[in-house]
């Protein structure tokens, strides 16, 4: 990426959020007309039952099942870019990890349509959720679509809060914008205050900041892994040829970041474009996206080779008779495109000219997406469709109530991210920043065995210094330091985390809520599923009533859950957002491209604070 | 590592006579226990300690190449260490040679007629293609390590890494799975090479621990941070291949579960299993100070290794029916291949020239065509 100053990059970057042309508007009608039609299209379903649809004895699941783990997985991107490359210290994620994020979220809410769309009587959906109802009639927590609410429930929450902390300080950047441009009472000032939590972009707030946001990323990762592990449960529970096998959770896994990272490909180039985001977008990020995703291929391609063979390697006439129907039967070129498009078409970025050219990056993205989704109707329609009895085999194909519903989908994610790109920072605005200016040192951790700095009260008065660079900052504070000023405090666009060494500041004490929630939910899973077996009291499957393999997943999702919920309030509580009024000391510029430094000082102490100043490139001083 | 280099050489020159000693004394262990007493359970053994220690040899040559695969930086002032698993390329070779020539003694599969996967589990057949994936594999690995003394070659990492996964997939399937012919898992080849790359980094995280006087906090946290994750990972493999089988309850698939966790005293080794090497070292390196602190991270690997190992032996003795007991014939051969990698690793760090770390800048374009 080109060097940018910080304004470049805020202008940049916030410059789509301005009112959209008539064609921007066009679209959003387009994409709307086929949420309607797909609504109109369930409604039929609802009135008619699910004979309007291809299901029957056997296939009983098909394209809506498809579309739910398909949609599933295209939010697993979101979570590997901001979750899993921000552990991994990748760089490259910043400039994409917002976009991916909302992906996600937008992704997992479509996906959740699906099963309620394939519950046929949707009214009745309650049945799954645990709650002490009058029948005294738990869910089992032995099943696999109980398991299936717990980690898609979760993943929803957790993405939308993970998100939106993200996004905190970019949504101060754009208050303050809107209120520098459109004034105080502008609507869109009015929305970006009320979300921005009265962020100030303070030393404290940053450090609580980035402490939450690390757990929230240690936390989403191992759920991400097992949302897709769970949807894979579904199946690989089921004993059917094709279904009942052990690799399908990483499988699955592996194949929902494939497919995710090529979404954020088919999304991503044309929003660069159509944003004129190329400044802060490069090719080197849509590059890096793509080596990733010779990675998956290979994963997914592993998992290709492996089912055959064991399927043959079993000598189990079920399973063998599958593989060789797969590879022949009616389902054969649905079958034979899964290899071309998921495993040989990404194959062709191991050519750098290749994943450096756009048009490529595109086509090969779009080729995953449809091998992607085609694999999971092969592995849900094929498997249903050609079980054990040669008497219940059924060809498949979808009626057009299921297209209809399908396309209202995809248009429904469309339709939410056109929102979204011109509602909210498309790019992570403070990332960006801070990745500019600090590069890897960002995650290197500062020890420091300098003396804590006290808390300053509202009123306290003192004396504010602006600096157009974040040096003599660092430097007026040292001096500050040494000269025993005791109550400072920092406010800038970005986390300066060897400002934080300078004032003794040591780890966040968030650690601590999120570890409580952890443990709470941990406990709390474990209990809620022991519990209910034990009011239930059934057998079910031949296992015993309280049977604590299956109990882990709920245990762990509650895990996830609680620990984020906790690793929240310990953002909010501690970095004090939420208030409505901002510190006095807080200048708009903060959140832009300026930095500042306050220190409280009485009267006296003043000219002293004045003079350390002197010392230094000061852009402003002023008393406050 | 430059306390490495500039350790004594004496004291150098002691270690390694102690572990040539350590070598000789545990085969002629070995030797003297497959002579006198339970012949099958020496064999059993050798296979235990072949199929733990070249996994985790070559994984220690695999994390440098997967660090560098990845666009990584952070390894490279501890890279060397972790190369010196090559060393250890002939004592495995030799090994899988011997395993051969005792086949009749441990492989399961032999004593079974009409098998269904019969053709694929033709001795010759077997024993032929999987010492040329470990050959190429070996020499894959040590072809990195020359290439890596000159440069950053970024397209052979990504390739010894994507070796790494084939070969001990196609290990994990013949020398483990196979020992039951009527048992399968399309998971069991990802999980052992998933174990395997535990394993290493267990051992490369000893090393660096332990080796250095005073060796760099930033990198003890990094490795400490991947520990927590491969943990993690490997149990999440185990836990994906118990779930369906357990689910399931199919006899041709619970018998691989059954013995483990409701035979004898096996769930016992199981539930320890589950403490020392899938969740504990998320409990105990949950804090910053447990990652940054040397003895501490060095004692958790080495517990990590232990577990492993018991893990590798957990895996092969129910399914040939062997006892719960461990005793002269295991420790022997053990530490035999304890000293033989020790060995190897002080041999090549007294004699192989540094990797070459000139560039602090991002790779240049082609080296990451």
């Amino acid at each position: 990426m080109p060097t940018l100053t910080f304004g470049q990059i805020t202008e940049t970057v916030l410059e789509p959020l301005k009112p959209p042309r008539r064609r921007y508007y066009g679209v959003l009608a387009v994409l709307a007309f086929f949420i309607a039609c797909g609504a109109a299209c369930w409604v039929y379903q609802v009135k008619k039952g699910m004979g309007v649809t291809g299901l029957s004895v056997p296939v009983g699941w098909a394209v809506y099942i498809t579309n739910f783990v398909f949609w599933i997985g295209i939010g697993h991107a979101g979570t590997l870019i901001s979750a899993i490359l921000h552990l991994v210290r990748a760089r490259w994620r910043t400039a994409i990890s917002r976009s991916a994020e909302a992906m996600t979220i937008f992704a997992v809410m479509t996906a959740g349509l699906f099963p309620l769309i394939h519950l046929g009587r949707v009214w009745v959906f309650y049945f799954i959720i645990p709650y002490p109802s009058e029948r005294q009639l738990w869910p089992d927590f032995i099943s696999p679509l109980v398991w299936d609410v717990c980690a898609v429930s979760t993943y929803l929450t957790v993405s939308i809060i993970f998100w939106y902390i993200g996004i905190i300080p970019d949504l101060a950047t754009a208050r303050d914008r809107w209120e520098l441009t459109a004034g105080p009472d502008h609507p869109r000032t009015r929305l970006y205050r009320a979300l921005a939590l009265g962020w100030s972009g303070s030393g404290n707030q940053w450090r609580h900041h980035g402490r939450g946001y690390l757990f929230f990323a240690a936390l989403a990762t191992p759920l991400v892994i097992s949302v897709h592990s769970v949807v894979s449960w579904d199946f690989a529970m089921g004993n059917l040829p094709g279904w009942h096998t052990t690799i399908f959770a990483p499988y699955f896994v592996a194949g929902a970041i494939h497919s995710g990272l090529a979404m954020v490909l088919t999304l991503l180039i044309p929003m660069r474009r159509l944003l004129r985001l190329e400044r802060v977008m490069t090719v080197d990020h849509f590059e890096a996206v793509a080596q990733t995703m010779v990675v998956t291929a290979l994963i997914v391609g592993y998992a290709y080779v492996i089912e055959p063979f064991i399927s043959w390697y079993s000598g189990d006439i079920f399973e063998r008779q599958f593989a060789f129907w797969r590879a022949t039967g009616w389902i054969a070129p649905l079958f034979w495109a899964l290899p071309i498009c998921n495993v040989l078409a990404p194959l062709a970025f191991l050519w750098k000219r290749l994943r450096r050219s756009i048009p490529a990056l595109l086509i090969v993205s779009i080729l995953v997406n449809i091998g992607m989704w085609l694999e999971r109707l092969v592995i849900i329609a094929g498997s249903t469709s050609h079980d054990f009895l040669p008497h219940n085999w059924h060809a498949y194909s979808p009626r057009p109530v299921e297209i209809s519903i399908t396309l209202a989908a995809l248009a429904f994610f469309l339709f939410c991210f056109f929102i979204f790109t011109r509602l909210a920072p498309t790019i992570s605005i403070s990332d960006v920043k801070e990745d500019q200016a600090e590069g890897i040192e960002r995650y290197t951790e500062l020890e420091t065995d300098a003396r804590p700095v006290k808390g300053i009260g509202r009123a306290e008065a003192g004396l504010l210094a602006v600096f157009d660079r974040r040096e003599p900052l660092l430097e007026a504070l040292r001096k500050a330091r040494e000269a025993g000023f005791d109550q400072v405090e920092t406010y800038s666009p970005v986390r300066l985390r060897k400002a934080e060494k300078i004032m003794g500041r040591g780890p966040s004490p968030v650690r601590y809520c999120t570890l409580a929630g952890a443990l709470c939910g941990l406990t709390g899973g474990f209990a809620l599923a022991i519990g209910a077996a034990l009011v239930n009291g059934l057998i079910v499957g031949a296992k015993h009533p309280v049977s604590i393999i299956p109990y882990c997943i709920v245990g762990f999702e509650g895990l996830i859950l609680l620990g984020t919920i906790g690793n929240l309030i310990g953002v909010l509580s501690y970095a004090r957002l939420g208030r409505r009024k901002m510190p006095r000391a807080y200048d708009r510029r903060f959140s832009q491209d300026r930095f500042g430094l306050f220190m409280a000082c009485a009267p006296e102490r003043m000219a002293a604070a004045r003079a350390i100043l002197s010392t230094v490139q000061v852009e402003e001083v002023r008393e406050v | 590592m430059a306390n490495l280099s500039a350790e004594a050489g004496g004291a150098r020159s002691g270690r390694m006579l102690f572990w040539l000693a350590v070598f000789v004394a545990g085969l002629a262990g070995w030797i003297v226990c497959a002579a006198t007493a339970d012949t099958e359970r020496a064999w059993r053994a050798l296979l235990i300690s072949f199929i733990y220690f070249t996994p985790l040899a070559a994984g220690m040559v695999v994390w440098p190449a997967a660090v560098m695969g990845s666009r990584g930086r952070w390894a490279k002032t501890i890279e060397q260490p972790a190369l010196a698993g090559v060393a250890f390329a002939p004592v495995s070779l030799l090994t899988f040679a011997a395993l051969w020539f005792g086949r009749g003694r441990w492989a399961g599969w032999m004593h079974y007629k009409h098998l269904p996967n019969a053709a694929w589990l033709n001795a010759t057949f077997l024993f032929a293609r999987d010492g040329v994936a470990l050959l190429a594999l070996w020499a894959l690995a040590a072809w990195f390590v020359v290439r890596r003394q000159r440069g950053r070659p970024v397209a052979l990492a990504c390739g010894v890494a994507f070796a790494y996964c084939v070969v001990f997939t196609l290990l994990g399937f013949d020398m483990v799975m196979a020992l039951d012919p009527h048992w399968f898992s399309t998971l069991f080849g990802g999980y052992f090479f998933v174990s395997g790359l535990y394993a290493a980094l267990a051992a490369w995280t000893l090393i660096v621990a332990l080796r250095s006087a005073a060796p760099e906090k930033e990198r003890l946290h990094d490795l400490g941070k991947l520990m927590v994750a491969f943990s993690l990972l490997t149990a999440y493999m185990m836990f994906s291949q118990l779930l369906p089988l357990w689910y399931e309850n199919l006899p041709n698939e619970v018998r691989y579960v059954v013995p483990r966790l409701s035979f004898e005293r096996w769930g016992w080794v199981s539930a320890g299993l589950l403490a020392v090497i899938y969740l504990g070292p998320l409990a105990v390196l949950l804090t910053r100070w447990s990652k940054r602190t040397p003895k501490f991270l060095g004692t958790v690997a080495l517990a990590v290794l232990v577990g492993l190992w018991m893990e590798r032996w957990w895996l092969v003795t129910p399914t040939l029916g062997g006892a719960l007991v461990i005793g002269w014939t295991e420790a022997s051969i053990t530490a035999a291949f304890v000293a033989a990698l020790a060995l190897g690793i002080e041999c090549f760090l007294r004699s192989a020239p540094p990797v070459v770390n000139e560039t602090e800048e991002p790779p240049p374009a082609e080296e990451t065509a």
